[in-house]
């Protein structure tokens, strides 16, 4: 097998899970921990999926997803912001909601077709390029967009002036409320955003990558998009090398299964980003690296102005 | 003028009584909500929610299989609530409770034929408790030592576990007799709870014990203060000679074991090792765990109740009310209910204000 496809295989394994990641990224910097990013993720597969093949139109099925994972976390925002309820408990019940909830609407839509594929980019120049042609610039441009988003919300957060208000809605939300920067609101406005992307991850497997709608299609892949953002330590750089990661190990796994050479049990395989992820999260607690690497300091912590 | 709406803390308690009626206010709503979209989809609420109660209480032998499905979550959420009282978040239950299963299922493979049935079982139920425990402590130590976020670190614990258990079912563990399905070869046979009365097997004793054991834990035990003054004060705690370490360790570890225990159980009574072992027990302890406010004798109903519910499901398919409804419906409990408990440690004020001219 040629590197180029490995890699080009890659970035399409990597595009969910970095939308997903980018979208959990921006939620958790809110201070918000939202462990309903599974069920998100599940409403826009299904939504991106129906309603693709009812309006015959990509875009409008991938806006369709986007709008309805917004919605999905605004119910959620409004629980575990507004009413303050435990987000933990709150965000596995959302989990369950979007499961429940996805299964539901998309019934009547297990095994059919879509009428379209979406067309893969040839962009004149760039795709003739040697080796970052076939990688890069012969997908599907949402692959594309991922990897341009990542540079979009890096430079947001630490060069702009309501990405520095964001870092600090996660770190310290009485700061902000003090010089009168409303934080409830910028915890709602972060999770829609979020819950956009992470609907748009999901929608991306069911209407470009597979394309199709099966139950469940998620297959965990939320989960491990938080692990991600976990293992970059909350930074998009960092957030797009553990997606990157990820993509190697699924698309070596894939063809490994294959072409039947395995020289790793595909389940030890399966376990990487999750040992991962539990090695960084115990190295970034050493006193050197804590500083520079911890959670933001208001993650999972409602905010009560009576009560700061 | 305008009207404003605001949440104030309350300043007394809320009694146990009215938990209990806000819990059933919060469950009507669930209800209603989920009737509303069963009738979207074209089918009877009343209808539904029938063979939803007769799959989950309705007969004898749908009463015995819900009290069966209540072993699991109640043990994790037992394990789960008291963890809690140090102010630790184990949803590492899933995890925990495949680990026991495993360490069980390698006794019960590894024992002679002719164990008697008065070792096997306590052996298989005693591996499953260390088995939990220890895949505990891999969370539990580095929260000791540097503070490691137990939230994110027993939640990757998971799927390591359940990768792990596909891969001995899969691999070295297939049973080559079950054709492909994914299945360990069955334990001994002496190592197998087999059912008392009807379908209802042993572990309902188990989660009756483990109940008294907690609310007695919480009564008068020495252990029990100390994870509760380490939860609310940790200054207070630290001035008093309680060891972090020793509170964080013991109590997550707790936590596992009960987990690993309801893991060997579900082996023990199924007889094989197999990735359908648990629909969620770890993470629906977590879920009872906090419906019942952490307490114990609370959590054994809400454990039925809720092994009721996803019993029941199973049934809404025989009715042609499709399954997923069932899930919602456990969403929508959990958040209603979840609302209407903590809004019930506030009142809603209304303030009238002239408008600023």
């Amino acid at each position: 097998m040629s590197i180029e496809l490995l890699l080009a295989a890659a970035l399409v394994s990597a595009t969910p899970i970095l939308y997903a990641a980018l979208g959990q990224l921006l939620i958790e910097k809110a201070g918000v921990l939202n462990l309903s990013i599974e069920g998100a993720m599940l409403v826009g597969a299904v939504t991106g999926f129906v309603v693709t093949s009812l309006s015959g139109s990509m875009v409008v099925g991938l806006v369709a997803a986007v709008l309805a994972g917004g919605v999905f976390n605004a119910a959620f925002a409004f629980c575990v912001v507004t009413l303050r309820l435990n987000q933990v408990v709150t965000g596995l019940a959302f989990s369950i909601l979007g499961a429940g909830l996805s299964a539901f609407i998309g019934q009547a839509f297990v095994g059919k077709a879509l009428p379209s594929q979406m067309p893969n980019l040839d962009i004149p120049l760039l795709a003739d390029l040697p080796f970052l042609g076939p990688v890069i610039f012969k997908q599907d441009p949402l692959v594309l967009l991922a990897f341009v988003l990542v540079g979009v919300i890096s430079l947001f957060l630490s060069r702009t002036r309501p990405g520095l208000l964001l870092r600090t809605l996660g770190e310290s939300p009485q700061t902000l409320d003090s010089i009168g920067i409303p934080v409830i609101g910028l915890r709602y406005l972060y999770s829609i955003l979020g819950g956009g992307l992470i609907a748009l991850g999901g929608a991306y497997l069911s209407v470009v990558d597979t394309p199709t709608w099966v139950e469940n299609m998620t297959a965990g892949r939320g989960w491990i998009a938080l692990a991600v953002v976990i293992f970059a330590s909350w930074r998009p750089g960092w957030v797009m090398v553990g997606a990157v990661l990820f993509g190697l190990v699924d698309a070596y796994r894939f063809r490994a299964q294959a072409s039947g050479q395995a020289f790793i049990d595909p389940h030890f395989l399966n376990m990487l980003p999750y040992v991962a992820t539990l090695v960084v999260l115990i190295a970034m607690s050493r006193p050197g690296l804590k500083a520079r690497l911890r959670p933001p300091a208001a993650l999972g912590l409602p905010y009560d102005r009576e009560r700061r | 003028m305008s009207l404003r709406l605001r949440f104030e803390p309350r300043l007394r308690s809320v009694g146990a009584g009215e938990i209990v009626l806000r819990i059933a206010f919060g469950v009507l709503l669930a209800l209603a909500a989920g009737g509303v979209v069963i009738a979207m989809s074209g089918h009877d609420p009343v209808t539904a929610y029938q063979a939803l109660f007769r799959g989950g209480f309705g007969s004898r032998m749908a009463f015995e299989g819900t009290l069966n499905k209540a072993v699991p979550i109640g043990l994790c959420a037992l394990g789960i609530a008291l963890a809690s009282r140090a102010q630790l978040t184990n949803i590492g239950g899933e995890g925990q409770f495949y680990f026991g299963a495993f360490t069980a299922t390698a006794i019960g493979l590894a024992m002679p034929e002719a164990t008697p049935g008065w070792i096997a079982i306590p052996a298989v139920l005693m591996a499953g408790i260390i088995g939990g425990g220890l895949w505990a402590l891999i969370a539990a130590v580095p929260k000791a030592l540097f503070g490691v976020n137990e939230i994110l670190s027993t939640l990757m614990l998971n799927y390591i576990c359940m990768l792990w258990v596909g891969y001995l079912v899969r691999g070295p563990w297939a049973d080559p007799m079950a054709y492909s399905f994914p299945y360990s070869p069955p334990i001994i046979d002496n190592a197998q709870m087999m059912p008392l009365v009807g379908s209802l097997h042993g572990g309902l004793l188990l989660l009756i014990v483990a109940t008294i054991g907690v609310a007695l834990v919480d009564r008068g035990s020495r252990w029990g203060y100390e994870l509760r003054v380490s939860g609310d004060a940790p200054e207070a705690a630290r001035y008093g000679g309680i060891s972090a370490s020793a509170v964080i360790i013991s109590a997550l570890c707790f936590s596992g074991a009960m987990a690993g225990l309801a893991g060997a159980v579900e082996l023990s009574t199924t007889g094989r090792l197999q990735l359908g072992l648990s629909p969620g027990y770890g993470f629906m302890g977590i879920l009872v765990a906090w419906l019942a406010g952490g307490r114990a004798l609370p959590i054994l109903f809400v454990s039925i109740f809720y092994a009721g519910l996803l019993n029941g499901g199973f049934s809404l398919q025989v009715s042609r009310v499709p399954s997923s409804i069932s899930t919602i419906l456990q969403a929508l409990i959990l958040i209603f209910v979840l609302a209407a408990v903590t809004l019930s440690q506030y009142r809603l004020r209304i303030y009238r204000s002239e408008a600023q001219s």
